[in-house]
């Protein structure tokens, strides 16, 4: 009987360490909610008591009922029928269990339904639920539309949808991607148009939209007639009614249970929610926080899946006359699994932390202005707080990402010839990995998005503190050694600064941003080296290897490696 | 001396004669006027009197029926055979095939057989008098056709033969009825079984339709999920016939069935470079340019005049096509007159 929640250490010592209390407090509007709700927590205590038990909840469904479903779902996949899509029955079976378990809500207000939970707690379920079967997130994970609707709709939409998405009622889909705009959404042409009554219509294509054949839409469109840049891009929310057509979904390499749907709007009645122009702007911008996120815990949950299964074929494994788990080059591979892993779930909850902090203060923000108390002292915290969330944001999805495609193979490796079968789990999760650094933006997208923040160094004065503390004094080596990257950085960021040319920027971005990923998840994992002993190796082999990496992109930076850009034509031949 | 005679080989598919073949039978009657000769059609099935008497409308004088139900279903052993005693003992001048999968297994066998001249692929035929190395020929074929990848136009004789043999592509020759047929007049040859006919035996026919080469086309006539049904989608249909042009479409034109898959034009579909291209109702996404960008010319019609379509096009229509395309299909007919 797993229980991905009870039975995972990692997240459980995530968990215990997790520090919500001003968070908490915010979320539960300094626990005035019990007296509205006798279900809401009253004290700091009950809540974590209660998020811990609603997370063995989820622990209990994602192991004993989803995960043994998964390989039946990726068979099944969704079907397209007479323009009408089907979930696998598994996915089916799926979405029933957790609506009745009241989770579809879990970050939305109680009022409308939801469990209030903070983004962190979120995360937890999100990751649990990937880890038994990533196509899965992909419908579960989409509460964030409901809760886009909350921040930036009126009381009369969130009204109307969030109690039953709340309910599982209806699920939702975000359709941004057009056959024309997919990185470069500012390219976005879907037309909204306003007739005499002053109502909205919607039309126009989009593609690739998750869960597409969602009942609640959450569409960006272009508002402003004859305009072609974001500001001319406005966000709606319709049904997915009749005049919604699904053209087709995708075949495609994974996640099969969640469709991929090519959307025809037929001027489809929409509202638009908050206000005109800002739908690229501010509102995708800011959804794109939970979703990266949201993602980023897919990713998390597959690598867990793909490392439970190498280690559990390495052990049953018998070669040479013993288990493979005992040939060192595969103890070597599974350890570095686990560091991944282990550093990865640092990072995220770490971001989860942040983003949540970010949430929280701007509905205390909005609240005091509605209340006409001042806020600026909340204000200046929030832009500290966004400024590293705009950051951390990106870089967790990007190392995550691209660290579940690096987990899954290793783990397909692992299992030889083997892996590279159907009837074994891991060429599902090797598959499944792959999404996860191409959608909610690719890698590279990432890399663009958290270069600002690595530039400025905007991490700069917490590594400041961090160098100046004294560890404990088998730790002192490896503190020393961030501080040798943290100087190798600060050169590098100096002469490709110096330099001047944007494009050698551009290219240069990727080993300044894994640069500062080091940094800050060494020192992650220091500080929880310092608190529980097993720590200290996954900090030990993750902030060496990082040292040594971190003199490899140096090596790129400094020896002008890309300078062979200005002669791409001679080489792309 | 015989009589100059050009036969026509009546390829037909559960009963129903192949359109090349009655294009062919037009071409023929032109031959055999210029040869003052007869234009004979030879048709092998069972039950296919039919096709035989249909031959006529296109100026047969003569048809020769093989009928017998083992010749049902094209097999290359007994309809080969039967061919090659034909031709052996009438000495036809000129044998014509469809450039089709049965044309192309049957008319090597037959020109091989009887030592004839045959050249596969004719884009044109022509009987003319010719002077080679100092003699003259009389009645000689011109098979004509593309040679060396396109780059030249062949002309092709076999002047040391009695008999002369092409195959031609379907949609080469104009099809067109004659005014007047001649009464209908069908030699019946009887059909004597060999054992060697059954050498091979055909177990069952699956037939799907022929695949089309959007790539050869010079002209595309291409609708997109604009179009909006089926039965719109017609239009389309309707223009590519007016003006010569295969039809073609977007992937969602595909994926909605207005239009059979083979004919999907972009990154997964054809990559086709026409003369000319239209696009009706069609966006223009990217996937779709890279198929068809580099046509010499781009008629685009679309209601939305901000379409990507229209920023690879040399002519944009803003319009509804369903008003657009009738008009071009009447402009295009009073050109004509
Ligand atoms: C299974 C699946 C589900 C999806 N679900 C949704 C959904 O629910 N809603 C939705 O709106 N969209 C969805 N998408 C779309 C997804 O977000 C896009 O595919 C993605 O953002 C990339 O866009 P693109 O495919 O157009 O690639 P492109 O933008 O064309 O990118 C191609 C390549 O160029 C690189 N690139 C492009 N621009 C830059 C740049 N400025 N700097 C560096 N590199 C660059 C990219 O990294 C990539 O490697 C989904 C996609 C898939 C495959
Ligand atoms: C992996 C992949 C591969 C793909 N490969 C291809 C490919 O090979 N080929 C391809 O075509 N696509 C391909 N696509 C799909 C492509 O992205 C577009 O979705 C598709 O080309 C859109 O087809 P469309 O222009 O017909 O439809 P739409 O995008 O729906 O456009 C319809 C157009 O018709 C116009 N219109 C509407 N009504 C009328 C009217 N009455 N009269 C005139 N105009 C009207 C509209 O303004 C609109 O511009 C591919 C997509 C993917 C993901």
């Amino acid at each position: 009987m797993p229980n991905f929640f009870t039975e995972n250490p990692d997240i459980q010592f995530h968990f215990n360490k997790f520090e919500l209390k001003e968070i908490v407090s915010l979320t539960e509007d300094n626990y005035e909610q019990s007296k509205q709700f006798n279900y809401a927590p009253i004290n700091y205590e009950d809540a974590m008591e209660n998020y811990r038990k609603v997370l063995e909840v989820v622990g209990d469904i994602a192991g004993n009922y989803i995960a043994p479903r998964a390989a039946d779902v990726d068979n099944d996949g969704a079907s397209f029928n007479d323009g009408k899509v089907a979930y696998a029955t598994g996915t089916q079976k799926n979405l029933q269990e957790l609506s009745q378990a009241d989770l579809m809500g879990m970050i939305l207000p109680r009022t409308y339904g939801g469990l209030n939970f903070p983004f962190s707690i979120y995360m937890m379920a999100v990751e649990m639920v990937s880890r038994a079967d990533a196509s899965l997130m992909n419908i579960f994970g989409l509460q964030d539309i409901g809760d886009t609707i909350r921040k930036f709709g009126n009381e009369d939409q969130r009204m109307e949808f969030l109690p039953r998405i709340s309910s599982g009622e209806h699920t939702g889909a975000m359709a941004l991607t057009e056959p024309d705009a997919g990185s470069d959404l500012q390219a976005v042409k879907l037309t909204a148009y306003q007739n005499e009554q002053g109502k909205w219509f919607l039309r126009g294509v989009k593609r690739f939209i998750t869960n597409g054949n969602a009942q609640v839409l959450l569409v960006l469109a272009r508002s402003e007639a004859g305009t072609k840049d974001g500001r001319g891009l406005s966000m709606f929310v319709c049904y997915g009614d009749e005049t919604v057509v699904v053209r087709r979904i995708e075949h495609k390499l994974g996640i099969h249970g969640s469709p991929t749907c090519e959307l025809q709007f037929n001027d489809t009645p929409a509202q638009l929610v908050g206000s005109r122009k800002f739908g690229l702007i501010k509102y995708v911008l800011d959804l794109m926080y939970r979703a990266r996120m949201g993602v980023s815990s897919q990713a998390l949950g597959i690598s867990q899946a793909a490392y439970e299964e190498a280690v559990k074929y390495a052990k049953e494994r018998k070669q040479f006359g013993k288990a493979i788990y005992n040939i060192p080059v595969i103890s070597n591979m599974l350890i570095d699994m686990k560091v991944m892993l282990e550093s990865n779930r640092s990072l995220l909850y770490s971001t989860a932390k942040c983003v949540d902090e970010k949430e929280k203060l701007e509905d205390l923000i909005e609240k005091l202005k509605a209340e006409g108390k001042s806020f600026a002292e909340e204000n200046n915290r929030l832009k500290q707080v966004t400024k590293i969330a705009n950051l951390l944001t990106p870089m967790t999805k990007f190392v995550l990402a691209e660290s579940s495609n690096k987990i899954t193979y290793d783990a397909l490796q692992i299992h030889g010839g083997t892996g590279y079968m159907k009837e074994f789990r891991v060429e599902r999760l090797a598959r499944d990995a792959r999404i996860t650094n191409i959608y909610e933006g690719t890698s590279q997208m990432q890399i663009v998005a958290a270069s600002g923040g690595v530039i400025n160094d905007v991490m700069g004065e917490y590594f400041d503190e961090k160098e100046k503390r004294e560890y404990k004094t088998g730790l002192t080596k490896l503190a020393n050694h961030l501080k040798e990257i943290r100087q190798l950085f600060l050169d590098c960021l100096k002469y490709v600064l110096d330099k001047k040319e944007t494009s050698f920027q551009d290219v240069a971005a990727k080993d300044l941003v894994e640069l500062y990923s080091y940094l800050y998840i060494g020192y992650l994992l220091l500080d929880e080296a310092e608190k529980e002993p097993r720590k200290v190796f996954i900090a030990n082999r993750y902030i060496v290897t990082a040292l040594a990496n971190a003199r490899k992109n140096v090596e790129a930076i400094k020896n002008e490696l890309f300078s062979d850009l200005l002669h791409a034509e001679k080489i792309l031949v | 001396m015989k009589k100059n005679e050009v036969w026509v080989f009546i390829e037909q598919h559960n009963g129903k004669p192949a359109d090349v073949s009655l294009e062919l039978l037009s071409k023929g009657r032109k031959l055999a006027d210029t040869m003052k000769g007869l234009l004979k059609s030879v048709v092998i099935g069972n039950d296919v009197k039919s096709i035989a008497i249909e031959s006529f409308k296109f100026g047969v004088d003569d048809a020769m029926l093989i009928d017998h139900p083992e010749l049902k279903h094209y097999r290359t052993m007994p309809y080969n055979r039967i061919l090659n005693e034909l031709v052996e003992q009438h000495q036809p001048r000129v044998v014509l095939f469809g450039a089709t999968i049965i044309g192309r297994d049957l008319a090597p066998r037959v020109a091989s057989h009887t030592r004839s001249g045959l050249t596969a692929d004719c884009t044109e035929l022509k009987i003319s008098e010719v002077e080679y190395l100092g003699k003259k020929f009389n009645d000689l074929l011109l098979q004509i056709r593309p040679a060396f990848g396109g780059n030249i136009i062949a002309t092709i004789i076999t002047p040391d033969v009695h008999v002369q043999m092409a195959t031609v592509r379907e949609g080469v020759m104009e099809m067109h009825a004659v005014e007047k047929p001649k009464p209908v007049k069908i030699t019946e040859i009887p059909y004597v079984p060999n054992e060697i006919d059954n050498l091979i035996t055909l177990v069952e026919q699956h037939r799907e339709e022929s695949k089309v080469n959007l790539k050869a086309a010079p002209i595309i006539v291409a609708g997109g999920y604009g179009l909006g049904t089926k039965e719109n989608f017609k239009h389309v249909v309707n223009l590519a016939h007016t003006i010569g042009g295969e039809v073609a479409g977007s992937r969602a034109a595909v994926d909605a069935g207005f239009i059979p898959h083979e004919r999907q034009v972009g990154q997964t579909g054809v990559t086709v470079r026409p003369k000319l291209y239209f696009a009706i109702g069609i966006s223009g996404a990217i996937q779709h340019r890279a198929g068809m960008s580099e046509a010499k010319k781009i008629v685009a019609i679309n209601t939305d005049p901000d379409a990507p379509i229209f920023e690879v096009s040399h002519y944009g229509i803003v319009g509804d096509a369903m008003d657009v395309i009738p008009k071009f299909i009447e402009a295009y007919k009073s050109r004509l007159k």
